[in-house]
């Protein structure tokens, strides 16, 4: 998909609200946005931060066929983990974060 | 941000963990137990394997829900009081129509707001806290159960006001309720915890 395109998809998933998250990370509180303690207007912001070079993809263990997306901002001097990747029912593309923390 | 509404019995599809697939999923309302906060979360609308009906989503709606019983984590505030202070609480209870627990713990976190609010009430507390009745020989244990965050604010402010422990806190603020309730004015005080004990 590429750094660009997956960091957009993710932001207008985030703006538009199509998107949840991976039920563990949320129980373990380790998904910050999850739990709300970052917001999605934050974790915009922090994608819009992240360098090309800060993002890897790979597929998702248990389903190949789905790419995870890893981006690993540097913002204030504070790093940051976002992971998450995206499924389509056709015409909707939405967005389901397995992990958001620092 | 607008966020997508889900309802009960929408479908959609995850990556299952325990099937350790892509699977069809259902929405439905379930208990979310919070591991950190060690808190269970009441009708918060999950997405559902539709094959071991296992919990595997969070929808963002959802989210809000999380966040507020996180930040209502309670904890218990045990403090030593003289047993006369003790026989207080009852009375104060009692006065207000309330027999229950609860109303102990309301009252408590009901000047832990007002101290978190007023200097005037922190520094009123800790005048109280050095009293004769205060300071007597403390055979008795009074438990309370508040909401963690109103605790610590209330506290940073009480410290700031010269309030030195935690237990002179609830010590301070016990008499202060017995002085409010049983003082025999209907202070605006009184109305508020009489509405609230009618409550609790």
């Amino acid at each position: 998909m590429g750094f660009r395109n997956a960091r957009d998809r993710l932001v207008e998933a985030l703006e538009e609200g199509r998107f949840e998250h991976e039920a563990r990370k949320t129980k373990s509180e380790k998904n910050l946005l999850a739990v709300g303690d970052v917001s999605a207007e934050r974790v915009k912001t922090l994608l819009h931060r992240c360098r090309g070079d800060q993002h890897e993809e790979s597929p998702h263990y248990w389903d190949p066929e789905t790419t995870v997306h890893e981006f690993e901002p540097v913002v204030d001097g504070e790093s940051w983990y976002i992971k998450a990747y995206f499924q389509s029912d056709g015409n909707t593309v939405s967005a389901t974060f397995i992990s958001v923390h620092q | 941000m607008t966020v997508q509404v889900l309802q009960a019995g929408d479908t959609g599809e995850a990556i299952c963990p325990r099937c350790e697939e892509r699977v069809s999923t259902h929405y439905e309302y379930r208990t979310l137990h919070l591991e950190e906060t060690d808190v269970d979360v009441e009708n918060v609308l999950v997405g559902v394997c539709d094959q071991c009906q296992e919990t595997v989503t969070v929808p963002a709606q959802s989210t809000p829900k999380l966040k507020v019983a996180r930040k209502k984590k309670e904890e218990t505030v045990e403090a030593r009081v003289p047993r006369p202070l003790e026989d207080l609480v009852f009375l104060i209870a009692d006065e207000v129509g309330s027999s229950g627990v609860d109303f102990r713990n309301q009252l408590v976190r009901y000047y832990l707001i007002e101290i978190g609010e007023k200097d005037a009430t922190a520094r009123r507390v800790r005048d109280l806290a050095e009293t004769g009745l205060a300071q007597a020989k403390k055979d008795a244990r009074i438990s309370v159960r508040v909401d963690a965050d109103t605790l610590r604010y209330a506290m940073q402010r009480a410290e700031e006001q010269g309030v030195k422990s935690q237990a002179d806190m609830i010590r301070g603020i016990l008499i202060a309720g017995a002085q409010d309730v049983l003082g025999g004015r209907a202070t605006r005080r009184r109305r508020e915890l009489e509405r609230i004990a009618a409550v609790a």
